[in-house]
């Protein structure tokens, strides 16, 4: 990857929403994926090729995410308020995303096929050696959340065919808006 | 003059406290569950921030099931207020910079209560008696 390269970052509503209550850093949970690295799934812009590339990735994920809580609920989820909807992306830039200096963790930006999804990435937080207590490294995760937070920029809004029934309740869910100035392109 | 009970600031703040309380009902697998204890926490904080300082309402975020964050965004800087157990963790950024400054706070006192939310630049309120807010 360059580092004008973009990375997105999908809007699952209402699995991770910011909102008048919850703030943007909601939309940028990171995962535990083993004992000491941390990691935000994003996807890559080239790989999807174009907006609506990264929009239908999108969409499949909330249809996987639908048919995990349906095999978990034995019933399908409730439209709008349980089902997972995808509302659209943010976009982030890799050498920004990569320019983010942390004292406990060093971010990666790895390369992660998943359920088929080539373009799948993960920014990753790895610890650095030397002494930190879990305390300062939990803080400096929550810290990571929000520098990642200033490289986003959008959204791209989408309502998929499949909810076309809800578009009305979907579109007036407020977003937060980032300038694109914000990617911070050369 | 007093704040109105249905004031923009009021509802804020009123609608932070209900979220964390069902936040702290939610199945531990949920994105957006905080355990009980933290869920308590902090809404004693939230609560003294809203009775006894002129401070705008925060906006929030959990953090990994055992903590919450909160959050005062301006076109410069950004404030995170982490809150876990008995533990404070203060960061202040600038966002464009990203220069950050961090402090490690806890709250066993309404006194240590007191001076980090003077260190977030909230004047407390004229009316306030903060040695009597309700702190764990």
């Amino acid at each position: 990857m360059f580092p004008n390269d973009l990375l997105c970052r999908s809007i699952l509503f209402p699995k991770s929403w910011p909102n008048d209550v919850f703030d943007i850093e909601a939309l940028l949970r990171l995962d535990s994926v083993d004992k000491n690295v941390h990691a935000l799934s994003v996807a890559s812009r080239y790989l999807l090729e174009t907006v609506d590339g990264a929009h239908k990735y999108g969409c499949r994920a909330a249809v996987a995410g639908n048919k995990r809580l349906e095999e978990k609920n034995q019933r399908p989820p409730a439209p709008v308020a349980e089902a997972i909807h995808y509302l659209g992306f943010y976009d982030m830039r890799y050498g920004a995303v990569t320019d983010i200096s942390l004292n406990y963790y060093e971010i990666q930006i790895r390369w992660r096929f998943e359920n088929g999804e080539d373009a799948h990435f993960q920014i990753e937080l790895h610890p650095k050696s030397g002494d930190s207590t879990e305390r300062q490294r939990k803080a400096e995760r929550a810290a990571a959340r929000a520098l990642l937070a200033t490289c986003l920029a959008g959204p791209y809004r989408h309502i998929c065919a499949c909810d076309e029934a809800f578009r009305q309740d979907l579109e007036t869910i407020e977003m937060t808006e980032f300038a694109f100035e914000q990617l911070g392109m050369i | 003059m007093p704040e109105r009970p249905n004031g923009d600031r009021s509802i804020r703040f009123a609608k932070l406290l209900e979220t964390i309380r069902r936040m702290a009902r939610l199945p531990e697998h949920d994105d957006f569950y905080i355990d009980a204890k933290t869920a308590a926490n902090s809404e004693a904080i939230v609560a003294v921030l809203w009775n006894n300082f002129e401070l705008d309402a925060p906006k929030m975020f959990p953090h990994e099931g055992d903590s919450l964050v909160l959050t005062w965004d301006s076109t410069v800087l950004k404030r995170l207020l982490t809150i876990a157990d008995e533990d404070l963790d203060l960061l202040e950024m600038n966002k464009k910079s990203k220069v950050r400054c961090e402090q490690e706070l806890s709250f066993k006192s309404p006194d240590d209560l007191k001076n980090w939310i003077m260190q977030l630049g909230g004047l407390p309120s004229a009316k306030s008696d903060i040695s009597a807010a309700d702190v764990p």
